[in-house]
């Protein structure tokens, strides 16, 4: 009571204790009526009107007058064009294939490759065409998940603006098409005329590929291949080498992991085996009872990113500086506490030397008690503890150390048994452009590589292009660097192509296509054969299979199985046998051995010391006046976002328009800055400034981004294409000229000193977060570990005076569902999600979902039917994270069922929310009356959009919806009745095994269970009866379908507003 | 009456009903009923299905595998007209098409609409008869849409009021005269 009444008199305006801008956070935000109006537009009560206003149709010569008169035109037009109905034409096969069934998807088994990475997937096919990518489950790292580039992935093989055959031009001037044989024999003449052949390409993580190379180099001296992985793991693989003497990238059991500490290692969204480390960091997180172990993630890192949303403390630092913070832990954990196995070592003592809290303030004031704490934690979880980092190979040597002396190495971290065989970073690639300009290369061919576009002085690469004599680009469009080139292979797409992968020592995985290639292309290795066809001398497996005119690259990777892996593998079996259930299962395990310790090398820790030597303390903030700055001095760091990657899928819209996990920013990259520095700056959001720093300038729009450090800037890489094609082109700026490349170093993201100058242009971004207000309501709940402990129950209510079992109710009794066979439900593990979006893209490929383009989404118009919310709660400067998976909650008493005036959307007996779109009529009452607002109207055909091959991505099981019509979360009722079908085939009931939604289905962390409750076996009504179950806004009593288990973070103590949680903010 | 008011009486009645014509004519047709449109190929249901008595899935092969009855590949119809009447136009255009891989475009007759699903399997796991829905097909030279397939039509049959004999009894074996509903009328049965 007391300290209620303490809290009236110091201040009427409670902050609300979820949060998702900033501006809530002010009592001006609830009571403002600018705002106020901003909200109750968000549904649009006078479309035409807003509509002119945003997009400034008089600009475009279209006046409302006018636009109705169109409209009444195109009305007329469209009921006389009702006046029959158009002729279809039924087109059977000439000859049918055999495995094929009209309507019947067939699966096939398959490999995604990116960057060192290799997962086995499954492809979904109907009449031929892939029309889904599933994760396969027999991989042991990703367990059947995907994430969502490679969801994505699929939409680039119907991309209309891929190359359809080769074409043959000059390096500056045009290029015209021509075809296979004329290039075959133009390429096969320049190697045998050329003294140094150079062949670039991206990882292939094939044995098949590195035999074809090997075969093909044999027989002439002069060619060298190089695969390069350019913003890949580099700095990883030369620590590694520094430390231990092999380059690898090492295998981190995140599962084994007790305490796990990142050093701007993204882990569960863009570093490494991204799948394979949500996967296991998950397992840790799942806590079924409070006296469940629960692992403890701390991360510093520069940028926001979804592993520092995960954490559960998060130390935001300078970008650049990680190597500080690191060796502060290290030097709190050797040479203060005297712990781990090198506590003695005076060589490792002597590099740790200096003060922590001089380091800590370089590194963005950093709390030092926390940070003795992680080191405390850390030497407590001897053995079962993991340290990962990300950045330079200065901040390696010191996770190297750590992991070292906690004995990790060898358990947690397993360099020796199940690691990657890192490839070449940019540091191959300056070396190659050093030799370009000193004119000792004749023919370059380079494949799956665009260092015109991620180098940062990538003009002076293409400038080294024209030193070459013939530059050929194998690649899929005429990228940026395939412009400066004299002849381009148009690549095709891996679904067209035969291949393998070998990614790691335990998996195998076969690469076979799920379709013929739809235009005149050839994969990599295919261009290679081509070349041995047209003359060049080959030897062994190569120069046999080259030789038959009727063998393809399928001949060679099959023979190679047989010699390689057929005899390791295939015990007991004929070839045939094993080599059909090989490309049936995809994936093929053989067991690792297990991991061994390898010793440190203390002398790699040098380049730790010469680091946080050269960093000075920087006085941020602060005018800085030279020949090269002006404006304000900031460090900067760039990242590469959960979408877009290093950029090469910029002409991909879905990843273009899938919201940024942590701003939920689309179509565009911007400066991310501290909220505390944002107002010292006088800057605020949409704000566009001036970036200028050494050889670069730019202009971007500003995002204030809690959780930034003050005196720092983080901006995503992979945007400002110019050559990628319609989607992807002039979008955003090009982050990679803010970067720094040297033969010695690589390429280095972070810690460039810029300057940024407001412009006073205003540039709107197109953000997501803020369309579907909750109105602070208590859609979520997250507790602490310590909160759990003390009051189980606090885990199963958002609202902690809510305690009621029974809510008095309206509505007509409720329907009885025990006595149906199916009731359908879903849980959403809150602790689980990681935020990665994989489900968005998951669910857009399989519900038909369309893009919606820029404008639209600032309209609030896009068309995702399952979003990330994204919630901040605490302090803003160092705000905790909390995603949740919003899509329908397929409620029990449903607010939009009652609404609908032409029963619409009704309630079907196995509990699902349905939608009848031929029924809709666009009124958009349901939208209206849906509290998790989870209901998007097609307010235009964008299906039109999808023009030429990109038709092709349907999926035929769904209704493509077109204008005026509502849509929404079906759980996947296509896979239901399918589903249904099979079992009733089978004359059986669904089980958990046979039935997955799309967005479960490619979850890494395993954080979306489906299935019928009234199955006494489903997972989903084990999650039901969790003790962290509770269901989103339970004080409306909507009876939603969905479980959310509660967020637990593992720190002790509990929120500081947790007693008024949830009262309101309307003061 | 004059002649000028009759006149423009005369007027009236036409201008009115060229515009009652005109709605007739601009509204959308709910049914296809009776539609009957020539084909490429004047095949005879009534000569194979009925005088020859093929079966029907000798042709539409994946009716009882898939949502789709499917039609038949230029193969199918090669398996015997590589040797039966060979000496026909109509065949011989088939041939052709066959040898040359051009595939025939037929006319689609039945057709639901895009938003509304329709599975053959399981349909014809409940004993659903391909005349049922198809109209007597045997007696077709040229296939005509027999039945309105609209939904009302549809919904006919799922709640039981015009339920045939023998599916009703394949649902409820012990209860074959009943008048419960036979199969699901939830939306997204159909509608997804």
């Amino acid at each position: 009571m007391e300290k209620q009444t303490e809290m009236k008199t110091e201040t009427k305006f409670e902050k609300p204790r979820h949060w998702v801008s900033m501006e809530e956070l002010t009592p001006d935000y609830w009571s403002d009526p600018a705002i106020q109006e901003r909200r109750s537009q968000e549904f649009y009560d006078k479309p035409i009107e807003t509509l002119e206003k945003i997009e400034n149709l008089d600009k475009a010569g279209v006046s409302r007058r006018d636009f109705l008169t169109i409209m009444g035109a195109s009305m007329a037009m469209a009921s006389f064009a009702c006046a029959r109905r158009p002729v279809n034409k039924i087109i059977p096969y000439v000859v049918q294939p055999q495995e094929l069934t009209p309507g019947v998807p067939l699966f096939y088994a398959s490999t995604y490759t990116e960057g060192s990475n290799s997962y086995g997937i499954v492809v979904k096919t109907r009449e031929g065409r892939p029309i889904k990518l599933e994760g396969n489950e027999l991989d042991p790292y990703s367990n059947g998940s995907l994430s969502a580039r490679a969801q994505a992935s699929l939409l680039r093989l119907y991309d209309p603006e891929r190359l359809k055959s080769p074409m043959k031009g000059t390096k500056s001037g045009s290029k015209s098409t021509t075809g296979w044989s004329e290039v075959d024999a133009m390429i096969a003449a320049a190697i045998k005329a050329s003294k140094n052949v150079r062949v670039v390409t991206a990882p292939h993580n094939s044995e098949s590929t590195r035999r074809l190379m090997k075969e093909f180099m044999a027989a002439g001296s002069n060619i060298k291949w190089t695969e390069i992985d350019p913003i890949g793991m580099g700095d990883v693989a030369d620590g590694q080498q520094a430390s231990y003497g092999n380059a690898v990238i090492p295998n981190y059991a995140f599962d084994q992991a007790d305490v796990v500490v990142s050093f701007s290692a993204d882990f569960l969204g863009t570093w490494g085996d991204t799948l394979g480390n949500a996967s296991k960091w998950s397992k840790k997180r799942k806590l079924n009872k409070a006296s469940d172990n629960l692992s403890k993630l701390y991360v510093f890192e520069s940028n926001m990113s979804i592993t520092g949303a995960s954490s559960d403390e998060r130390f935001a630092v300078i970008p650049g500086t990680e190597v500080a913070a690191a060796v502060a832990v290290a030097h709190e954990m050797i040479v203060v506490q005297k712990k781990g196995k090198f506590a003695g070592n005076a060589d490792v003592q002597a590099m740790l030397s200096g003060k922590m809290e001089e380091w800590l303030a370089k590194a963005g004031g950093l709390d030092v008690a926390k940070v003795k704490k992680v080191a405390s934690d850390l030497v407590e979880a001897k053995g079962k503890s993991l340290v990962v980092g990300s950045g330079s190979v200065a901040l390696q040597a010191v996770v190297n150390l750590i992991n070292s002396n906690l004995e990790n190495e060898g358990k947690t971290v397993d360099g020796t048994a199940d690691h990657v065989v890192a490839s070449g970073n940019v540091k191959a690639l300056l070396e190659l452009q050093s030799e370009m300009n000193a004119g000792k290369v004749d023919l370059l061919i380079i494949q799956g590589l665009n260092p015109v576009y991620f180098l940062p002085a990538g003009d002076a690469f293409a400038d080294a292009m024209k030193k070459v004599k013939t530059v050929v680009a194998i690649a899929d469009r005429v990228d940026e660097t395939a412009q400066h080139a004299d002849v381009v292979l148009a690549e095709s797409h891996y679904l067209e192509s035969w291949g393998d992968a070998h990614p790691r020592a335990s998996v195998h995985t076969l690469q076979q296509p799920a379709i013929s290639p739809i235009h005149d292309t050839r994969s990599f290795e295919e261009v290679i054969m081509g070349l041995v066809r047209a003359g060049i001398p080959a030897t062994g497996l190569l120069a046999q299979v080259a030789g038959n005119t009727k063998a393809g690259y399928y001949d060679f990777v099959k023979e190679n199985w047989k010699q390689s892996m057929f005899p390791q593998l295939g015990k007991g079996q004929s070839f045939v046998d094993f080599w059909e259930t090989s490309l049936q299962k995809g994936v093929l395990v053989n067991k690792a051995s297990s991991a061994k310790e390898r010793s440190f090398n203390v002398s790699s820790l040098k380049a730790a010391k010469d680091a946080i030597t050269v960093l000075k303390p920087l006085s941020l903030g602060q005018s800085k006046k030279g020949p090269a700055l002006e404006g304000t001095g900031m460090v900067l760091g760039l990242y590469s976002s959960v979408s877009m990657g290093d950029g090469s899928n910029a002409n991909n819209a879905w990843l273009m328009e899938m919201p940024d996990p942590i701003s939920t920013v689309t179509w565009d990259n911007y400066l991310n800055i501290g909220p505390v520095y944002a107002k010292e700056l006088g800057i605020t959001s949409n704000d566009v400034v001036l970036v200028k720093g050494e050889g670069f300038s730019f202009e971007v729009p500003v995002f204030v981004q809690p959780g930034i450090a003050k005196g720092a800037g983080t901006l995503a890489l992979g945007y400002g294409r110019t050559a990628s094609g319609k989607v992807g082109n002039n979008v955003g700026v090009n982050a990679f000229k803010a970067a720094k490349a040297d033969a010695n170093n690589g390429l280095q993201l972070s810690g460039m000193v810029v300057s940024i100058t407001k412009t006073g242009k205003k540039y709107e971004l197109a953000m997501t977060q803020g369309h579907f207000r909750t109105e602070g309501r208590p859609i979520l709940n997250d507790i602490t570990i310590g909160q759990f402990k003390k009051d189980p129950e606090a885990a199963m209510h958002t609202d902690p005076h809510l305690k009621l079992k029974e809510v008095p109710t309206l509505w007509a009794p409720p329907v009885d569902y025990a006595k149906n066979p199916y009731r359908w439900m879903m849980g959403v593990d809150l602790n689980s999600c990681t935020g990665c979006g994989a489900c968005v893209i998951a669910c857009q490929a399989e519900n038909n979902i369309p893009t919606v383009g820029r404008d639209r989404v600032r309209q609030s118009r896009e068309m995702h039917w399952i979003r990330i919310d994204r919630y901040y709660s605490g302090d803003e400067n160092s705000p905790q994270v909390v995603f949740q998976p919003m899509m329908c909650q397929h409620c029990e008493n449903a607010p939009c069922e009652t609404v609908c005036p032409v029963v619409a959307t009704s309630h079907s007996e196995d509990g699902l929310n349905q939608m009848t779109y031929s029924r809709c009529v666009g009124t958009r009452y349901c939208q209206n009356n849906c509290p998790y607002k989870a209901r998007r109207f097609n307010f235009l055909d964008h299906w039109k959009e999808y023009k030429d091959t990109a038709n092709m991505v349907w999926n035929p099981d769904v209704t493509v919806r077109s204008r005026g019509i509502m849509e929404k979360c079906t759980f996947c009722v296509q896979r239901i009745n399918e589903a249904k079908s099979h079992a009733k085939d089978k004359k059986t009931k669904i089980k958990d095994s046979d039935l997955k939604t799309a967005c479960q289905q490619t979850c890494p962390t395993e954080a979306i269970v489906f299935g019928n409750v009234n199955d006494s076996e489903s997972a989903v009504l084990a999650w039901k009866n969790h003790p962290r179950s509770f269901r989103s806004l339970e004080i409306l009593n909507t009876k939603p379908a969905i479980n959310y288990l509660s967020k637990v973070r593992n720190v002790e103590g509990g929120h500081e507003h947790h007693e008024e949680a949830n009262n309101g903010h309307h003061g | 009456m004059n002649a000028g008011l009759r006149k423009f009486a005369l007027f009236g009645v036409i201008v009115i009903s060229g515009l009652l014509i005109a709605t007739w004519q601009v509204l959308p047709r709910t049914s296809n009923q009776g539609y009957q449109p020539e084909q490429p190929i004047p095949f005879s249901h009534k000569l194979h299905a009925g005088t020859f008595k093929i079966e029907c899935r000798y042709c539409h092969t994946s009716a009882y595998k898939s949502n789709h009855a499917g039609v038949p590949s230029l193969s199918t119809c090669m398996n015997c007209h590589s040797v039966v009447r060979t000496d026909s136009p109509w065949i011989q255009k088939i041939r052709k098409s066959y040898e040359e891989g051009k595939p025939i475009e037929w006319v689609r007759i039945h057709e639901l609409p895009d938003h509304a699903h329709f599975n053959h399997k399981r349909h014809l796991a409940k004993g659903v008869a391909c005349e049922t829905c198809h109209g007597n097909i045997k007696e077709m030279d040229r296939v005509y849409q027999a039945e309105p397939l609209t939904m009302g039509w549809c919904l006919n049959c799922h709640r039981g009021f015009e339920t045939p004999k023998n599916v009703r009894k394949n649902v409820y074996p012990e209860n074959p005269d009943g008048h419960e509903a036979v199969a699901p009328f939830s939306c997204n049965t159909c509608h997804y």
